[in-house]
């Protein structure tokens, strides 16, 4: 948002020429504010004008504006330009105002920038100590330390800062004092960088003795467990957990160390059994207690928590257990099983599952789902029904020892829709049904469930990507996810990272400016812009692709961070990825293809930058290295035939059948890559007969695809009664999955017959 | 096996297998980052040895003189950690670092909604007891104008646990229940 209205309209609409005329008529207006001379260089800069630019803004900045809106402008400048410059250091050295290092400060904050706060921070104190306004001298110091720690902890220093900043942190602490725990964790943190860790005990000992603070307690213990001081550690454990009863795992395994260390095993023992508990029943298996895995069955097998717990500690060929087989054996003589019985029943299958996941352990999953299914009638909304977990047990099996193919996939999601039918918040179904519809071509079903989750906010982050790759259908629920980073990150994030200062919550500041840091250059940020590029490129929409190529500018050299949940896809049956499962799923965009992406749209839509050569040969690796489809070949051998005139490849054949998204995608990479062409003012006569061709093809695919998917569903009926016949699932069911299904294969189909 | 570890933003990245449940909300950013910022020692979560995050406590403070107290705002648990006592813990956790320096509060308080009869009565299970209805807390503007309008849907019971400093327990009534307020009646 500039200064000027009239100004700001201009550039929103895109009519940069005009904004330039603007800009000049209000340099003659007010030929001595440094404002609209840095305005007329970021809109040089932003029409493509770079170097113009980038000498308007050294000329300006030779004379040290002090204007904080100007500086801003200027470093937005020379980032554009690619030349990035630390303004506002340079020019508060020579103005040293509390407002403008001020200004350093929160500007420092916004893009990040630990070192820039830092540098921000030393300024603060030096401007405060001379300035004639009345502020906290002692508050902008400790805000200094906590910089200097941050520093060292999240910045690659050179050796000599690395032991400089932490003595001056130290140094600034003992002027500030120790008045709370926040000011004890800086001072205890940058003593320990300081390499001073036994004075760090003393100092947290101390305060420790007066309050219980959580924070400065893991410290304390973790320190002593480095420094190898097993007798305090077993004392100091043994206080926090019998004397305070904070009966805390972690805790645990280290008087667990600490006693093996010590030989006080006898002592620890007496402890343990000193009060019963899940962690103490734990700490005995820890122990190798004879009969304490079995103990802890027992109290615990009807609890969700027992299989996750136990894993760690079972062996090969668990489910041979007599103890399990028993259990087995009474819950199939139970008539009307309870839920307890039920989860039971969930923990013996995923002991077994770790041993051997086969046709007849399939068929054992499906036969307890329909065993304790009536559960289901009596559940009130929103109550929990464990039993899912038969389902995806068996659909992970099935995977693994079937062939992965069309007919399974339509099947799986028959029984995944049947199964949420009276289980519509279960979201482990949820995220598998998303998987499978975007293999089936039914993306806007997994639009539809993606929206069905209420998924928000940092959510879109982690999650999206289940919608995200190699999209086919138009834009839908990643216009919200793209939102995000500009609305709420953006918005929301810095003004708390200053909150945080202002608060002295010194404790949490590194998480926040690494969660602001891992947002901006999030992989889920990067590969929803390059999904919408293709997507607003496919209808012709240059200033939706514009705002989506500054979002890919923007992240410069940095690295990008990948959020991306994939833990809780795989929260359920064994808790953890099946390797033989996920292989024969589709994958995902690794780093490499993303970054291939990337490369793609910045040189289409960048061709000015400085790093144009580089990026080409990096592209070039990459797609000389990279496992692409075939379609995905072809599509960069034209873009290269354009860069380079080398030959492209023959266009693969169309996937035969309509099912699968590999078909939509197939079309969006054709029409794309002829836009891409068509932008880059290259030869489109060749791509331009494949689209002649595959449009005239397309207008017999909505009754392709019906028939296609009606013969599926008479095989989908007999492979479920070979395959999962005891889930017993109706002709009628599967109707009506079908014709859901066929609801949104139209929708997909009608897209791509839009392009 | 659980561990009580202090929250940090970037665990939001990790919260799916918590927050994808229909009834634990997903905040803006800024509402966690405040908590963090403001009370940055209660808010807190329950991990696994692999760093899991299995629940998590989100609490504050406010009020005035004897009013002064905890308020838990959110107390929320994986579903495959449920029934082993971990929401206590959590509790349990609140009260051992707000009833000492440097908070010293007079007691805790929670609102649950009057027809969640499982949570109510493992918050009385941990000393929680009915201090007053508040009349349309969960409903829309209208609802929260009539004090003699009661719904179990859209009321909250608004539960209080006496600390050590509330000596008398005058921050508690035995007769909660018969109480009702309007959701603009409560200020602290």
């Amino acid at each position: 948002m500039y200064k000027d209205s009239a100004i700001d309209n201009a550039v929103r609409a895109g009519n940069l020429r005009s904004a330039l005329v603007l800009v000049s008529k209000k340099i003659k207006e007010h030929p001595n504010s440094s404002y609209f001379y840095a305005l007329e260089a970021e809109i040089l800069a932003l029409s493509g004008r770079r170097q113009e630019a980038e000498s308007k803004a050294n000329l300006l900045m030779d004379k040290l504006p002090s204007d904080p809106d100007a500086l801003k402008l200027l470093a937005n400048v020379f980032d554009l330009c690619e030349a990035r410059q630390d303004v506002f250091d340079k020019v508060c050295k020579k103005y040293p105002s509390v407002d403008l290092v001020y200004e350093y400060f929160t500007f420092s904050v916004a893009r990040g920038d630990i070192l820039g706060m830092q540098k921000a921070s030393m300024l603060l104190t030096r401007a405060v100590a001379t300035a004639k306004q009345s502020v906290d001298t002692q508050l902008f110091k400790f805000w200094a330390a906590t910089c200097l720690m941050l520093a060292c902890r999240c910045c690659a220093l050179p050796p000599s800062m690395q032991k400089l900043y932490p003595q001056l942190g130290v140094r600034l602490m003992e002027q500030v004092g120790l008045a709370t725990a926040q000011h004890v964790y800086v001072y205890v943190c940058l003593l320990q960088l300081a390499g001073r860790d036994d004075d760090s005990l003393k100092f947290m000992e101390n305060f420790l003795a007066k309050e219980n603070d959580l924070e400065l307690k893991i410290i304390y213990l973790k320190t002593l467990d480095q420094m190898n001081r097993p007798e305090k550690l077993f004392e100091v454990c043994e206080n926090y957990l019998i004397r305070l009863q904070e009966d805390d795992w972690d805790t645990w395994k280290l008087l667990i160390k600490a006693a093996r260390a010590t030989n006080k095993i006898d002592d620890c023992r007496t402890l343990i059994s000193s009060y019963s508990s899940r962690n103490t029943k734990l700490a005995a298996i820890e122990l190798d207690q004879p009969g304490a895995i079995q103990e802890y069955f027992h109290c615990y097998e009807t609890k969700l928590c027992c299989f996750s717990d136990l894993k760690p500690y079972v062996h090969k060929g668990v489910s041979d257990e007599a103890l399990l087989k028993d259990r087995f054996d009474a819950f199939m003589k139970l008539k009307n099983p309870t839920l307890e019985n039920v989860i039971t029943a969930v923990n013996l299958m995923k002991f077994r599952a770790l041993d051997a996941r086969d046709k007849q352990f399939v068929a054992d999953c499906c036969m307890l789902y329909n065993k304790t299914k009536f559960h289901l009638d009596s559940l009130e909304e929103f109550d929990y029904f464990p039993g899912y977990e038969f389902i995806i047990l068996a659909i992970e099996a099935s995977i693994e020892h079937l062939d992965f193919d069309l007919e399974l996939v339509y099947s799986l999601v028959v029984i995944l829709e049947e199964a949420l039918f009276k289980n519509k918040y279960e979201f482990h179904l949820k995220l598998w049904l998303m998987r499978l519809c975007t293999i089936a071509n039914l993306q806007p079903a997994a639009d539809e469930l993606y929206n069905s989750l209420k998924i928000k906010f940092v959510q879109h982050d982690t999650l999206s990507y289940l919608i995200g790759t190699r999209r086919s259908i138009g834009a839908g629920p990643l216009v919200e996810v793209s939102r995000f980073y500009t609305h709420n990150v953006q918005r929301e994030v810095p003004h708390m990272i200053i909150s945080g200062f202002q608060s002295i919550a010194m404790n949490k500041l590194q998480g926040f400016v690494e969660f602001y840091n891992r947002l901006n250059t999030s992989f889920a940020k990067l590969s929803t812009a390059v999904e919408l590029i293709r997507a607003y490129r496919l209808k012709d929409d240059q200033k939706s692709v514009e705002e989506q190529v500054s979002v890919l500018r923007s992240l410069g050299d940095q690295e990008n961070s990948d959020n991306r949940d994939f833990k809780t896809f795989w929260d359920c049956g064994v808790h953890e990825p099946l390797e033989e499962v996920d292989h024969k799923l589709p994958q995902y965009y690794s780093n490499a293809h993303l970054r291939l992406l990337v490369l793609r749209e910045l040189l289409i839509y960048d061709p000015e930058s400085r790093k144009t050569k580089e990026r080409k040969k990096e592209l070039l690796e990459l797609y000389a290295k990279l496992q692409l489809s075939d379609i995905e070949k072809w599509s960069f051998s034209v873009l290269l035939q354009h860069f380079d005139g080398t030959e492209p490849l023959p266009l693969p054949p169309k996937p035969d059948t309509m099912l699968s998204s590999k078909f939509n995608y197939y079309h969006a990479v054709v029409v794309d890559t002829y836009k891409q062409i068509a932008f880059l003012k290259g030869n489109t006569k060749h791509t331009k007969s494949i689209l002649t061709t595959l449009r005239n093809e397309n207008r017999e695919y909505k009754s392709m695809a019906r028939k296609q998917l009606e013969d599926m569903r008479k095989k989908v009926r007999v492979f479920l009664k070979n395959n999962f016949k005891e889930l017993d699932i109706s002709d009628n069911s599967i109707s009506a999955s079908f014709a859901k299904m066929r609801q949104n294969l139209d929708s997909s189909i009608a897209y791509l017959q839009g392009l | 096996m659980s561990s009580i570890r202090p929250f940090s933003a970037t665990d939001l990245f990790e919260l799916n297998t918590i927050n994808l449940d229909p009834l634990t909300e997903n905040f803006y950013l800024y509402f966690y980052l405040q908590y963090l910022s403001e009370w940055p020692s209660l808010f807190y979560k329950a991990v696994s040895p692999s760093n899991g995050v299995q629940g998590y406590m989100l609490a504050k403070t406010e009020g005035k003189g004897k009013e002064w107290h905890a308020h838990i705002s959110a107390v929320t648990v994986n579903p495959n950690y449920r029934r082993i006592g971990l929401a206590s813990t959590l509790c349990s956790s609140l009260e051992r670092f707000t009833e000492n320096e440097p908070y010293e509060v007079y007691f805790i308080d929670l609102f649950v909604r009057c027809n969640n009869k499982l949570a109510i009565v493992l918050y009385e299970k941990l000393g929680y007891s009915v201090y007053r209805r508040v009349v349309g807390y969960y409903g829309d503007y209208e609802s929260k104008m009539n004090r003699n309008k009661l719904d179990d849907e859209i009321d909250a019971f608004d539960m209080r646990k006496a600390l050590k400093r509330d000596i008398n327990r005058e921050s508690v009534r035995a007769d909660g229940r018969k109480y009702n307020v309007l959701p603009n009646e409560i200020v602290f």
